[in-house]
């Protein structure tokens, strides 16, 4: 593959027209930054991370406490004001959101799966819609399960029959959504 | 996945979320690095790379404030902010794949899916260390190749506009066809 620093030829004669792209190649400082390490495993590198995040797992736990609290808020105002409807649905969302991406490295597959579905459920869903407030209040009941149960495995038998029912839930709610929008 | 020793790498983090910088620092540390530096917005991330420069850049989509974690890649990828070329890892919740192809329409060089483990973070430092790709300058791109992958015995078809002037040094054996695109 040739790589140039200046734009490329396009081609014989000078009628050519000119070049529409360049390419450049990658000096890549950082591999000669990043020395290899003949004899060490990368899974001793892994286990000291994972020994590193362990030691915020007491304060993950009082955020999803928390936060699980807040989305039970958003909620309840989206149920008694329909004017907020779509607001608290957002937040709600913004919630959701913020705990999917936390949930499984902390140990909480169940919470990322969960607000991954209900993210994905809000998207799909019409914002202002009573509908929505309900069954998204059903992803809200699982959370709340979880969190009072410190549920985290979705493998054994409470997280099974939980995680079967919300899927379910989930794509029933989302095809409806989407027959709703269409 | 060989075992590197990460210490003399810097790199940058920006993420709102004051759980998630202190996660990925905790992280970050365990797998060897001892220069990071963590930003809780663009603005401030712009305000440091001006003082310092980094290796790595890694950067949350969805940030609290005005700009984004995709109007930074831009930024960067404008020169308006560090070094151009630098490589960058875009993190986020959504991995839905119109937003992969939008992160690497702006010119990520890897993408990293929450939630993170230790495993993934390191392999896509790993991916950054051992298989750069060239930069794509054209009229509306610059940034790595978004072409990963190189089949010499590719034969088309050959869709991009640019692939016509390719061809006469690049595709080798290849049998082109007119451009589609």
């Amino acid at each position: 593959m040739a790589v140039s620093d200046s734009p490329k030829p396009a081609g014989p004669g000078p009628q050519s027209e000119p070049p529409n792209h360049e390419l450049i190649p990658n000096p890549n400082p950082v591999s000669l930054k990043a020395a290899p390490m003949p004899g060490r495993m990368v899974e001793e590198l892994f286990a000291r991370a994972e020994k590193a995040v362990a030691t915020l797992q007491g304060e993950f736990t009082q955020i999803l406490a928390k936060e699980a609290t807040r989305g039970e808020k958003a909620l309840q105002i989206a149920k008694a004001e329909p004017g907020k409807r779509a607001a608290q649905l957002a937040r709600l969302r913004g919630i959701w959101h913020d705990l999917r991406g936390k949930g499984s490295t902390m140990g909480y597959p169940l919470v990322s799966t969960i607000c991954d579905l209900g993210c994905d459920y809000l998207d799909a869903a019409p914002k202002d819609a009573q509908e929505t407030v309900e069954i998204a209040d059903k992803f809200a009941e699982t959370l709340r399960v979880v969190v009072a149960k410190d549920l985290k495995s979705s493998t054994d038998a409470t997280g099974k029959v939980l995680m079967a029912t919300l899927r379910q839930v989930a794509e029933m709610a989302e095809r409806k959504a989407k027959e709703a929008k269409a | 996945m060989k075992a590197y020793d990460l210490s003399k790498v810097s790199l940058i983090m920006v993420d709102d979320d004051k759980f998630m910088r202190s996660l990925l620092l905790q992280m970050l540390r365990g797998l060897g690095f001892k220069s990071v530096m963590a930003c809780d917005g663009v603005d401030a991330a712009i305000d440091e790379m001006r003082v310092s420069a980094y290796d790595i850049a890694m950067i949350d989509w969805v940030l609290g404030g005005e700009k984004s974690g995709l109007d930074m890649v831009k930024m960067i990828r404008k020169g308006e902010i560090g070094e151009r070329m630098l490589p960058i890892i875009m993190l986020t919740a959504n991995t839905k794949l119109a937003a992969v192809m939008e992160a690497r329409d702006a010119g990520i060089t890897e993408f990293l899916a929450k939630p993170v483990s230790a495993q993934t973070v390191y392999s896509r430092v790993v991916e950054v260390i051992e298989a750069p790709r060239q930069f794509v300058r054209t009229k509306s791109y610059f940034g790595p190749d978004r072409r990963r992958r190189k089949d010499e015995k590719f034969e088309g078809p050959f869709r991009r506009a640019e692939d016509a002037n390719d061809l006469s040094i690049d595709a080798g054996n290849a049998k082109p066809e007119p451009a589609k695109v």
